[in-house]
């Protein structure tokens, strides 16, 4: 369909259909001021056939969000789902989420938000207190250099049976499930004893 | 030759047996 000749309007159909379920239906959009027109002139609609409609803006807060995605239908921007999905997924309490889960979504305008927009990768990130950050990794720091000289100290007698058996046509199955185990255990071994080399922390 | 190996360990479902010698136990208290 052309510029005009009513997608948006046309997309009420299929969500509507698809909300009757009642695990909810998203509209995708590509700005704030496109899903509240959208939300508002569509919504009409929606409520003559008895279905509630949530419009997620960027400054809403999490309970504002929380009420528009339980909503039967919603309407949002690729950025909005796209970051409250990545916030959910730190989240630790299952109540502090504000998306359920997602059943049925259309997009609208699926040029600039499937190519255009989605040059822009979603990124989220948050401040880390450097005390914790350093706690953490000075607590964690010698359990896993004890798991490398271990895993070391394991690839090397592999290494050591592959070079004992070699030669020795009846073995090939038991050197190849050395090496097998060699490249699961330590991958980076693997690529390496081609060329002879083993891992450097022996232990 | 591994390709084979690795796949006769996962046609046999005994891929867990290789992997059992690769788990590391740590004690934290004596480290």
């Amino acid at each position: 369909m052309a510029t005009g000749e009513g997608k948006t309007l046309v997309a009420t159909m299929p969500l509507y259909l698809n909300a009757l379920a009642g695990r909810g239906a998203h509209l995708v959009t590509v700005n704030d001021y496109l899903a509240r027109r959208d939300a508002s002139w569509m919504g009409k609609v929606y409520e003559i056939l008895g279905l509630k409609v949530g419009c997620i803006q960027a400054d809403m807060s999490n309970e504002e969000r929380k009420l528009a995605y339980y909503a039967d239908i919603t309407y949002g921007t690729n950025n909005e789902f796209g970051f409250d999905y990545l916030r959910d997924n730190m989240k630790t309490r299952i109540e502090d989420k504000v998306q359920r889960k997602h059943h049925y979504a259309i997009v609208d305008e699926v040029d600039s938000v499937l190519v255009d927009e989605a040059r822009t990768p979603l990124i989220i990130s948050g401040p880390v207190t450097a005390s914790q950050s350093s706690d953490l990794f000075a607590r964690l720091r010698p359990n896993v250099e004890a798991c490398r000289r271990a895993a070391g100290r394991l690839v090397n007698g592999l290494l050591t049976s592959v070079e004992e058996n070699l030669e020795d046509e009846d073995k090939e199955f038991e050197v190849a499930e050395a090496l097998l185990k060699v490249s699961r255990g330590d991958p980076k071994t693997s690529g390496s004893s081609k060329s002879g080399r083993r891992p450097e922390s022996t232990g | 030759m591994i390709s084979r190996v690795e796949a006769d360990f996962m046609r046999e479902k005994r891929l867990h047996e290789l992997d059992e010698e690769l788990f590391y136990v740590i004690d934290e208290k004596a480290t």
